[in-house]
């Protein structure tokens, strides 16, 4: 547990509202990641983020310092990120260009170095097909795939923070790997035969 | 290993979740099974892609809107105001029947009036070493957990035929509960009323 995060938390239990700004500007990143890989719109992503830290502030004495914040923030992110899927359901396919932004919010930028224009080009085919892909896996799919490589938790951490035992955690990241395997071999055939 | 077990060890090996024992026998598997060694190739390019798609960054600044949100929250604490009081009022009511029916069925058991019951279990705590020898006293113990087992059983049924009062020691037990759950009722309701 940072030290730094429960000296907050502490000032927060005290009555110092202010003192929960350090822990939004800290994990904001890391909740919209999760958040956005789970439902990938962006106007949705900023309530859906908003609303996780007024969850946490409002249910600070539950935290249990055992466990890391960032634990604990992200399994309220994904119980969030899930509800909302669950309650959406069917889904469509949203692509950036589609989302109409307000004024002063902010778009998602990619921040990797371009090589080359070819590059580019093939990463982007695959972050689309991923991103089709992600869409099609149930929430609970989702949020193991999320933690794994968009949080980059180990095992251990995804089952703490999605309060499942190890061996639902292992079955859950098979049949996701398993599913998106087979949804982006699927999509990558129709796109040859496009292009033929 | 046989080829199910390799699958089972696939992500866990991606993941470097395996004990050494373990990496070595897969990578044993994955070298002699041909089917095995292009289901790890197929794996590592959907682990690449996603490896890829983590660098795409989502920058998102939102700690302003979320610290002016937790500002102009209802200062109510940071747990539900509702949760001690009715805590209290369980508790209570629940200690309230189990003492009314203990000694309400040892009295009706015994044919002890309540009032000794409860001065022998009294003397019984402070001097549990003349328990032993007392026949009177362990009449009372147990006569009085057989009394509250055939009570429990005899409120439920009294219950259902609406005849309580016809053992009107029985009334004594039944209506505390229905007095605590009637209390926490309207404690709820006008509680709830208060706030909205």
């Amino acid at each position: 547990m940072n030290q730094d995060d429960l000296a907050h938390i502490q000032k927060c239990l005290e009555g110092d509202r202010n003192a929960f700004r350090p822990l939004v500007e800290r994990y904001q990143r890391s909740v919209s990641i999760t958040i956005s890989r789970m439902v990938y719109d962006m106007e949705t992503v900023r309530d859906l983020v908003q609303e996780v830290f007024l969850n946490a502030f409002s249910r600070l004495s539950t935290f249990d310092p055992i466990y890391p914040f960032k634990t604990w923030i992200q399994r309220i992110a994904v119980n969030r990120a899930i509800d909302h899927l669950r309650r959406k359901r069917p889904e469509m396919l949203i692509l950036d260009d589609d989302i109409e932004m307000e004024e002063g919010s902010v778009r998602p930028q990619f921040e990797d170095p371009r090589p080359t224009p070819e590059a580019n080009l093939v990463k982007a085919e695959q972050s689309e097909m991923l991103r089709h892909a992600v869409q099609n896996l149930e929430p609970d799919l989702r949020a193991v795939i999320v933690l794994r490589h968009f949080q980059d938790m180990n095992y251990d951490e995804i089952a703490v923070a999605l309060d499942i035992p190890l061996g639902t955690v292992k079955n859950r990241i098979f049949r996701a790997r398993e599913k998106l395997q087979s949804l982006i071999l699927a999509r990558e055939g129709t796109t040859k035969e496009n292009v033929r | 290993m046989k080829c199910d077990q390799y699958l089972q060890l696939l992500d866990p090996y991606m993941d470097d979740e395996l004990n050494v024992g373990e990496r070595d026998a897969f990578e044993h598997h994955a070298k002699v099974c041909g089917t095995c060694h292009a289901r790890l190739e197929d794996r590592r390019k959907l682990l690449n892609i996603l490896t890829s798609a983590r660098n795409e960054e989502w920058s998102i600044d939102i700690a302003d809107s979320i610290m002016t949100a937790i500002q102009t929250m209802p200062a109510t604490g940071s747990s539900s105001p509702l949760r001690l009081p009715i805590i209290i009022a369980v508790a209570s009511t629940l200690i309230v029947f189990l003492l009314l029916m203990l000694f309400g069925a040892g009295s009706i058991v015994t044919g002890i009036p309540p009032l000794d019951i409860l001065k022998t279990l009294v003397s019984m705590v402070e001097m549990p070493s003349t328990v032993q020898s007392n026949l009177h006293e362990l009449r009372i113990i147990f006569g009085t957990l057989l009394g509250v087992g055939k009570s429990m059983i005899l409120l439920i049924w009294s219950f259902f035929r609406s005849s309580v009062m016809s053992s009107p020691l029985l009334a004594i037990p039944a209506a505390g509960l229905l007095a605590g759950i009637a209390f926490i009722l309207w404690f709820r309701v006008r509680f709830s009323r208060g706030t909205s």
